[in-house]
């Protein structure tokens, strides 16, 4: 029996290991690049850098990337910390009353339909929109993340307070005193800890990467472009000249990355800290 | 007291999702309108007319429109199972509390969707060329006689788009599938192995159906991304050879951007998404018995 499971566990880390290792590879292959002059990058992509350059980081500082990564930066954080602001308190209340109240299931279904309209379909109407109401800046950027963040977002808390968060909770407080605001605030949204983690993590990975919102925009102002608008135009202003590009990759997988590493775990942790098992 | 109370305690709901519903109308709705009207009309982007339904009747002659349906449906249909089945296989194996680097693997795992789409099309081209190292690999053990032609061949540029969207979008589905794990009582589990089911019955007996809202929120998901694909297509076989991996999306984006612009037809088009992604999602909701 014992026996059986040790055998078992290897074959799931072999496993584990060589599937990592596959999807792994395309990603050495650019960090490895950006180790390398262009020359090398062409006579053999997936080789070690060898000389070991520093080269492209240096023309890329020198390319002004600081500027172009602090505007990423900002717009992520801000969307983000508006997207955790605004939904989950719309998810506490719909979940509360959907089942009480007509009204917060038509208006649920309503916030829940965006997940069903492509960007395609908007494309166009909203980029005359935003410059209208002179929004086509990194203020309009945060709100349409904001917006477009919504049905997934909301569809996400109502299931998880529906599951996790029991109403003995609020009528415990209730009791207590608390009102609404406060019990919300106090009680209900520390328990969504492991939701927030998981929003978090698709919401900033999403506004990070964007290209096509940004393209629509802000490409009118170099002065506004987010990292992939930048990334973008730099990869056609060295047409041949991978190098440079390749670290810009870098530079944006790196810090996403580091983001994901520091929240995954709340995804995991969060649950054992609920108030109520 | 009482009443007024109530009252107060509902006007709180009311503010507490009022935002999101006024952010949804203008930036979803109201411009949604505005395209519906758009679909009924034709000419130049500064000078349109009334058509009708002409831009609908059009897409049933219009071969590229038909190429680039059956092309969508082909990916929706092959790649979205492999995906979810793949992702839920693998977060079932990092659930286990006894296994090592968890976090690790889970990082790997999830990588490729952090990469920038304009790297990551760069080195499917390079990995997938026929010189490139999967050719070499899958001479090497054998597997082919000569090089694939990735690229150029319309069934093997087919492959390349599933594998390269499997790729990428695996791990992302995977975390979904691990926060819903989180909610499984471990206690069921160990019942379970007290009553003598194996490990296989546990998966689908236990697993897959306390995972079911999951299973459906990100087939969902799935199949509205994969209705809308555009950026693989565009980047790595530009929808060629031919018109052989087009998909709606990058049609639609052809004609507001690349063609002579016709919004008119493009985003009548794009209805036509819309009404799929609808028909698709109502019949996936029926059959996971979605009845809360």
């Amino acid at each position: 029996m014992i026996e059986e499971k040790k055998t078992h566990n290897v074959g799931k880390y072999i496993l584990l290991t060589v599937g990592g290792i596959l999807i792994l590879i395309p990603l050495l292959v650019t960090l490895f690049s950006s180790f390398k002059t262009t020359k090398d990058i062409m006579a053999n992509f997936f080789a070690w850098p060898k000389p070991f350059t520093l080269d492209n980081y240096q023309r890329l500082l020198a390319d002004g990337v600081t500027h172009y990564f602090l505007n990423s930066a900002i717009i992520t954080v801000v969307s983000v910390l508006l997207v955790m602001l605004i939904v989950p308190m719309a998810a506490y209340s719909i979940a509360r009353n959907i089942s009480k109240k007509r009204a917060f299931s038509l208006m649920y279904t309503f916030l829940i339909l965006g997940i069903f309209v492509p960007f395609q379909v908007i494309m166009i109407p909203i980029t005359v929109q935003m410059s209208k109401l002179g929004l086509a800046n990194m203020y309009g950027l945060m709100l349409l993340y904001l917006t477009y963040a919504i049905p997934q977002t909301l569809f996400l808390y109502v299931g998880y307070i529906k599951m996790s968060v029991p109403v003995s909770l609020d009528e415990a407080a209730e009791i207590d005193g608390a009102n609404k605001i406060t019990t919300y605030f106090k009680i209900v949204f520390p328990m969504l800890k492991p939701m927030h983690a998981t929003t978090l993590i698709i919401n900033a990975l999403w506004f990070w990467n964007d290209f096509m919102l940004p393209l629509l925009i802000l490409n009118t102002d170099n002065k506004m472009w987010t990292l992939p608008l930048f990334q973008y135009n730099y990869q056609s202003q060295y047409f041949s000249d991978y190098g440079p590009s390749f670290a810009s990759y870098v530079v944006g997988i790196v810090t996403i990355t580091i983001v994901y590493v520091i929240f995954q775990k709340n995804i995991i942790a969060g649950m054992s800290n609920g108030a109520v098992k | 007291m009482k009443d007024n109370l109530a009252r107060r305690k509902n006007r709180m709901g009311w503010g507490f999702f009022s935002p999101s519903v006024i952010l949804i109308s203008v930036m979803v709705f109201i411009p949604m309108i505005y395209a519906l009207f758009t679909s009924f009309m034709a000419g130049p982007p500064v000078n349109m007319h009334w058509v009708g339904l002409q831009n609908y009747q059009a897409m049933f002659s219009d071969k590229t429109f038909l190429t680039a349906a059956s092309n969508t449906f082909l990916y929706l249909i092959v790649q979205v199972p492999i995906m979810l089945f793949l992702a839920m296989i693998i977060s079932v194996m990092l659930n286990d509390n006894r296994l090592k680097f968890r976090g690790l693997y889970r990082t790997a795992i999830f990588l490729p969707c952090i990469t920038s789409l304009v790297s990551y099309s760069l080195i499917m081209k390079t990995i997938f060329a026929p010189t490139g190292i999967a050719n070499k690999l899958l001479m090497d053990v054998h597997l082919i006689g000569a090089p694939i032609q990735w690229l150029t061949d319309p069934f093997w540029a087919k492959v390349l788009i599933i594998i390269s969207i499997t790729w990428r979008w695996t791990g992302y589905n995977m975390i979904f599938f691990l926060s819903g794990l989180q909610n499984i009582d471990t206690e069921i589990y160990e019942a379970a192995e007290i009553d003598g089911a194996s490990r296989w019955k546990q998966f689908t007996r236990i697993t897959i159906p306390m995972l079911k809202p999951i299973i459906l929120f990100t087939a969902i998901t799935s199949t509205i991304g994969t209705l809308q694909l555009f950026d693989e297509v565009n980047n790595i076989t530009k929808g060629g050879p031919g018109n052989a991996t087009t998909t709606l999306s990058q049609y639609i984006y052809n004609l507001s951007y690349k063609y002579t612009p016709n919004f008119g037809y493009a985003t009548a088009i794009s209805f036509v998404v819309v009404i799929a992604i609808v028909v698709l999602s109502l019949i996936q909701l029926k059959a996971g018995g979605e009845d809360k």
